[in-house]
């Protein structure tokens, strides 16, 4: 009985004319149709929604749209698009710094004590729903500080909406730097803080920057917490970072579209069309620059 | 910062001794490295078991033995690099010129700037050439720029590089060949000035020319450097090394002078693994 088991089986019958069974061709055409389905409907409502932005966006855009304000329900968006960027500068400007940082610790001191606790809360904060985020900052800085609508607390909220992203992509960039790299600087006598700030960094930099080009992407899309914290305003920003709103091209899109003038809808439209258009942008920048160097 | 650059007081003196043992005058050449009663874990893994040998200055030490036999580990304790890991652990000694490199006192990154490393698979830091180079000199010291100059070019001369690259110092070392970057990683580690240099399969995962040329280096490098090479190859060992040490199972089974391994051995292991019985 023992010797049998040992024994070598006998050789299959399989001719090589045979090809593959019938049963796994079905499974596989199963699979490949059921893919292709997914595909074209994802694509499908892809382009429509491309498609919609679009047309009705082309439509809308003139020249006056980035050289006038908006007045009332017409004019132009040049207050919107003008705060836009100053809201997401100053989300940036904060996120970065704070999102970089957690994200070096948490890779570098992934043994240390606080680096489960950074990244459990950084994926809690990334599960809160934004308008909460803007309710947050609406008692806090609004009421409580007494800021009122302004770039203070709009940058600052959307800061926190930024900053688990961009601490989540730095921590991923620097894992993916190879151990041999670090063991070769360790092993020229490098201290700990060089070998991550001159070697793994500097290495890890392609993907951290397309983590801060998403976190931008995300920035620019956001409505509800700055609905909370930014107000609106139809005039260019005056320069305070508080007490006075600032307007944004979300905002625009949420507010003009359910109006009942056809010159609010054409703002709507361009400012979707903008706000698309830059994030698309943002993609595909980040793709074909910063991830070219891949092998 | 003179102060910074001062060697910790513990190595010093011990590091004057060993260069002054002068190995042309008597013919024997010192003892380097002593590694006493080294026993390695991997967790609950005993991975090297009671291994006792001496390196000797000026001549290349070879470890040979199949996969998993301990030699990189081995290597990797005389740099303790293994520290960057957790969950191991070594007991024993190992003196580098009569001072134990494993005390706690001892500061790790001078350590490492006095046992070079060059590891398997070439890894060029993303910078340039002259970067890479200069990258280690600056860790220690603030030479002046021509000074800089000149030490990165006797470095890449050392590794017989300097040639090839001389003119395209500013582009990345990434842009090499596979050993012309290895050629590099052995520049950068001679560029602090070592005094062992610890080779962990220099050139297996070279083509047959550039190990051919490794190897010419080592020998011109063996001049100047305690050299310990870790290799797969045994004709490599027997065409490169002075002493060879035969490992199986974490155990050191032969420790001799190259010829006498090769030729007449005293274990049957050895034999059967010089022979390709096994391994």
């Amino acid at each position: 009985m023992a010797a049998d088991a040992l024994a070598a089986p006998a050789p299959v019958a399989l001719s090589l004319q045979q090809g593959v069974p019938l049963r796994r061709r079905v499974y596989s055409a199963g699979g490949w149709i059921l893919c292709g389905l997914a595909l074209a409907i994802l694509s499908a409502a892809m382009v429509w929604i491309l498609a919609l932005v679009f047309i009705r966006g082309l439509g809308a855009l003139s020249p006056e749209l980035f050289t006038t304000i908006t007045q009332g329900t017409g004019g132009g968006l040049l207050n919107a698009i003008e705060g836009t960027a100053v809201l997401s500068f100053g989300a940036l400007l904060l996120a970065i710094p704070f999102g970089v940082g957690a994200g070096i610790y948490v890779s570098e001191y992934r043994h240390g004590y606080w680096a489960p606790t950074i990244r459990l809360l950084s994926d809690i904060l990334v599960g809160v729903p934004s308008i909460v985020l803007g309710y947050v900052g609406y008692v806090t800085m609004v009421e409580w500080l007494g800021w009122s609508f302004s770039v203070a607390a709009g940058s600052i909220t959307v800061s926190v909406i930024c900053l688990p992203y961009i601490c989540r992509t730095t921590e991923l960039a620097l894992q993916q730097v190879p151990g041999d790299l670090r063991e070769a600087a360790f092993a020229l006598g490098c201290d700990e803080k060089r070998v991550i700030f001159r070697i793994c960094l500097p290495a890890a930099l392609p993907a951290i920057l397309t983590g801060i080009l998403l976190a931008l992407a995300i920035s620019v899309g956001e409505t509800a917490p700055l609905l909370y914290t930014a107000g609106w305003s139809n005039y260019l920003w005056d320069g305070r970072l508080t007490q006075s709103p600032i307007g944004y091209l979300t905002y625009a899109i949420w507010t003009f579209i359910s109006e009942p003038f056809e010159s609010a809808h054409q703002l709507a439209y361009a400012a979707a069309f903008l706000v698309t258009t830059f994030v698309l942008i943002v993609h595909v920048v980040s793709r074909f620059v910063f991830e070219r160097d891949r092998h | 910062m003179n102060a910074s650059l001062a060697k910790p007081p513990a190595l010093e003196p011990a590091v004057r001794a060993g260069r002054g043992g002068n190995a042309m005058q008597t013919g024997i050449f010192a003892e380097k490295v002593q590694i006493r009663d080294i026993n390695f874990y991997y967790g609950g893994f005993h991975a090297l078991k009671n291994v006792n040998l001496t390196l000797r200055d000026r001549r290349v030490t070879a470890f040979i033995g199949p996969s998993g036999c301990g030699k990189s580990t081995l290597l990797r304790i005389m740099n303790r690099i293994y520290e960057l890991y957790p969950g191991l652990r070594v007991t024993g000694e190992v003196l580098l010129d009569g001072e134990n490199i494993l005390a706690s006192s001892v500061d790790l990154n001078r350590l490492r700037a006095k046992i070079g490393m060059v590891f398997q698979k070439p890894t060029p830091f993303p910078m340039s050439i002259y970067d890479n180079i200069a990258f280690g000199i600056r860790l220690y010291e603030r030479p002046a720029k021509s000074e800089l100059d000149d030490r990165v070019e006797s470095a890449l001369r050392r590794a017989a590089l300097w040639d090839e690259v001389k003119d395209k110092l500013r582009q990345s070392g990434s842009g090499l060949s596979g050993g012309q970057q290895q050629r590099l990683c052995i520049a950068r580690a001679v560029a602090v000035r070592p005094e062992v240099l610890l080779l962990d399969e220099p050139a297996s995962a070279l083509d047959p020319i550039s190990t051919q040329r490794i190897e010419e280096l080592i020998d011109e490098l063996k001049a100047d450097y305690c050299i310990a090479i870790v290799t797969h190859n045994m004709q490599q060992a027997a065409r490169a090394s002075d002493y060879t040490a035969f490992m199986y199972l974490g155990e050191v089974v032969e420790f001799d002078e190259t010829e006498t391994i090769f030729t007449h051995p005293r274990e049957k292991r050895t034999e059967d693994y010089i022979t390709g019985r096994f391994g």
